[in-house]
């Protein structure tokens, strides 16, 4: 019986190895925006461990989009060029796991600070910056109140994810997801709760979908047509009167007819009022209603740690792909553990081949990390 | 109270939160000997897998000293400045210390890598070069016959250890490592298989182990004095040859006379003859040997992945600390994931506290974040 998790993939011109996505995972640990050491190892052990694709964390557009000024970016020269050097390690590895960016925008949730210092907003006078949202809404008391866009500077916007755009296909990347999801710029559009926009981007469904779906054209034009493109989404803010399931089904569709390749269906982030009771597998309803409307592949996220759970959201076909984040924070090395467990075949770099389990684990022992194991 | 895995432990003057070591890996990477990317991604995962001490794998100390074409050096200022970005990289992210195991291959330098004609010999009409060993004796059938080394290529070799090591004290690495063990030059001499001279540095043990120690002796020199250094050696050869625990702990107390602060007890490599009867903690008596009978600090390397068998050698007092290599590979966080098992509380880098299951699973609190 083959093994749905370890079966490739394609989009476009791009073959997938398996199912396996490594979500964005913010690491406030760029210096100016550029990989360094940190990103070096941190992307560099996901290159190396089996995975089918691995989507770096947000990398933001501008500037003042950046949610830290220690955040991975995409708008300099430097970063381009670190963000090369990323993927060239990527491609020199035999496994095939393909490498992009999440392009980002953080809207009125950019300018904060590291959750290890307490999270919060980055005052202006420690290095933060004015943030900007669709309307001048604070996330909560205590945070200030964003500049609200222009249309001149929407238009500006989207010129940015343009750039981005162009410099991930300089830097030969293999994908681009655009952030829609958690709060970010993007989501602020589409959310009721935070668009209160009178103009053409606010108001109706319609107006709200405008600014997602010209940014995805407008990637989508100048990025290459072999190159494969999604969207990641929250595909509800958790409470009333919010952004739901059907109006992300209504984006989805449009999305599908702009040739939108993929859709990575997370939840939430944009109030602190949600009412989320986090399990495993929580969002997958969300990904199987989406999937059910659209013909794009859809990504599934959201505490599944459990190979034989993620075995079992592809076999039923709530899914295409699974995304993992802080469990490969917790194993890097979960691919190969899911091969295992599962009776697949997961890639080894030559220099870790005498790590398989094949090669030297006796019956019966337990394997040096298996607390995640599905029983 | 008893040590166990958590307890830290002093190496010399190197204070290690805990018995845990990253046994020095060949990764086949480097270009010429010059270390490159793979390594600054290698070690720094490594380095944050919750170990007190990484070992940067075999490092040739000249480019006949090492194993493969692709193996690592430190004999020249590019190779040195190539390790030291692993070093920089190292230290931004971890305070676990930093070791660096320094070698010659001898007649088992210029090989192919493990998935190359399955770690064959390089013939040097293919690329590969002449080998050295004590004497000109057959590794096994099919391999090219190694040359005797003369008493002053020996001396020359020893001075390549010292260079080594001063490149080394260069890179403020925090411990260094003589590989006497696998196989490789100065176990040849140590085992009387690989050894027919007939000069002093050959014959009976004290003959045998003669040229290993006068390389010691001379790291010793020139490794800064407050700095602790190691040797890795085979507790036994796996084959009829003579050596085992008794000799174990005759070696160790030489080393411990010449100022060695640790030793890693592996085992087998010299002899292709060898019978190895591979399972869990398989190299593990001769640690306790040499921890019994001596003043000298041991570890052992080998088969050793769960972390409560790890646990246990330490509890027991079967050695000091342990070493592991593949656990590391297959699971990077197995430090980490060790406390976690053994219910000790270990920080873990901030950019991945969200990964510790203190905070995960289930979610404490929001997990996209507002």
């Amino acid at each position: 019986m083959t093994v749905k998790l370890f079966e490739p993939l394609s989009m476009r011109g791009l073959t997938i190895p398996n199912r396996i996505v490594v979500e964005p995972m913010t690491q406030f640990s760029a210096d100016e925006g550029v990989v360094g050491n940190w990103h070096m190892m941190h992307l560099g052990q996901f290159a190396v461990s089996g995975a089918g694709l691995v989507l770096t964390e947000s990398c933001y557009v501008d500037a003042i989009a950046r949610n830290n000024p220690k955040s991975l970016a995409l708008y300099t020269d430097a970063q381009e060029a670190g963000l090369a050097r990323m993927g060239e390690f990527f491609h020199q590895q035999e496994g095939g796991t393909v490498f992009g960016p999440q392009l980002c925008h953080g809207g009125r949730k950019a300018s904060s600070r590291p959750h290890w210092e307490g999270g919060g907003k980055l005052a202006i006078e420690d290095g933060g910056y004015e943030a900007v949202a669709p309307s001048p809404i604070a996330i909560r008391d205590g945070w200030p109140v964003p500049r609200e866009l222009t249309i001149k500077k929407i238009q500006e916007i989207i010129g940015m994810f343009q750039n981005s755009a162009v410099r991930a296909e300089r830097a030969n990347l293999d994908i681009i997801e655009l952030h829609f999801a958690h709060g970010y710029l993007l989501h602020e559009f589409l959310s009721p709760k935070t668009n209160q926009r009178t103009d053409l981007y606010g108001g109706s469904l319609e107006n709200r979908l405008r600014l997602a779906t010209e940014v995805f054209e407008a990637v989508r034009s100048v990025w290459p047509s072999n190159k494969p493109l999604g969207v990641r989404v929250s595909a509800t803010d958790w409470v009333e009167d919010g952004w739901d399931v059907e109006q992300t089904i209504a984006l989805a569709k449009r999305l599908d007819m702009l040739g939108c390749d993929f859709m990575d269906v997370s939840s939430g982030g944009l109030v602190p009022e949600q009412k989320i009771t986090p399990a495993p597998g929580y969002q997958v309803y969300l990904a199987e209603a989406i999937k059910a409307e659209v013909d794009m592949k859809i990504i599934a996220v959201g505490m599944i740690t459990k190979p034989a759970h993620a075995e079992e959201i592809l076999k039923k076909g709530q899914a295409d792909m699974i995304g993992l984040a802080r469990v490969m924070l917790y194993n890097p090395r979960w691919p190969w553990m899911a091969a295992h467990e599962l009776g697949a075949e997961a890639a080894y770099p030559k220099q870790y081949e005498r790590a398989n389990p094949k090669g030297w684990a006796h019956p019966g022992v337990a394997l040096p990390g298996n607390v995640m194991k599905s029983n | 109270m008893t040590d166990h895995l958590f307890s830290p432990i002093s190496i010399g003057n190197l204070d290690l939160p805990n018995r845990i070591i990253v046994a020095p890996m060949c990764q086949y990477s480097s270009i010429e000997g010059v270390a490159t990317e793979w390594h600054v991604a290698h070690g720094v995962s490594m380095a944050l897998s919750g170990a007190g001490l990484f070992t940067i794998e075999a490092t040739g100390v000249n480019l006949q000293g090492r194993i493969t074409p692709q193996c690592l050096g430190l004999f020249d200022d590019e190779s040195q400045e190539a390790i030291g970005r692993i070093v920089t990289a190292v230290r931004e992210y971890s305070d676990t210390k930093i070791g660096l195991q320094i070698g010659h291959a001898g007649r088992k330098a210029s090989t192919y890598r493990p998935w190359e004609q399955g770690r064959g010999p390089i013939f040097p009409d293919k690329g590969g070069w002449q080998t050295v060993a004590p004497s000109a004796l057959l590794f096994a059938d099919g391999w090219p016959l190694p040359r005797a080394l003369t008493q002053d290529e020996m001396a020359e070799i020893k001075q390549d250890f010292i260079n080594t090591t001063k490149r080394a004290a260069a890179l403020d690495i925090d411990y260094i490592e003589i590989h006497s063990a696998h196989g490789y030059l100065l176990s040849t001499f140590l085992s009387s298989h690989s050894n027919h001279r007939d000069d002093e540095y050959g014959g009976d043990l004290e003959n045998r182990m003669r040229y290993p120690m006068e390389v010691v002796r001379a790291v010793r020199e020139a490794w800064p004095i407050e700095k602790p250094m190691g040797v890795k050696f085979n507790g036994t050869n796996f084959t009829d040859d003579g050596w085992g625990a008794d000799e174990d702990v005759i070696y160790a107390k030489a080393l411990k006379d010449a100022g060695v602060s640790l030793v890693t007890l592996s085992g087998g490599g010299v002899d292709s003859g060898q019978k190895i009867d591979v399972c869990a903690g398989y190299q593990l008596e001769y640690a306790t040997a040499v921890k019994a009978n001596s003043d000298m600090t041991a570890a052992s390397v080998g088969m050793i992945y769960d972390p409560k068998q790890a646990d246990d050698i330490i509890r027991n007092g079967d050695a000091d600390m342990v070493s592991l290599a593949r656990a590391f590979l297959f699971n990077p966080r197995w430090g980490l994931h060790a406390a976690q098992v053994l219910g000790v509380d270990v920080p873990w880098p901030h950019q991945y506290e969200r990964g510790s299951t203190k905070l995960w699973p289930p979610g404490a609190g929001s997990v996209a974040g507002v």
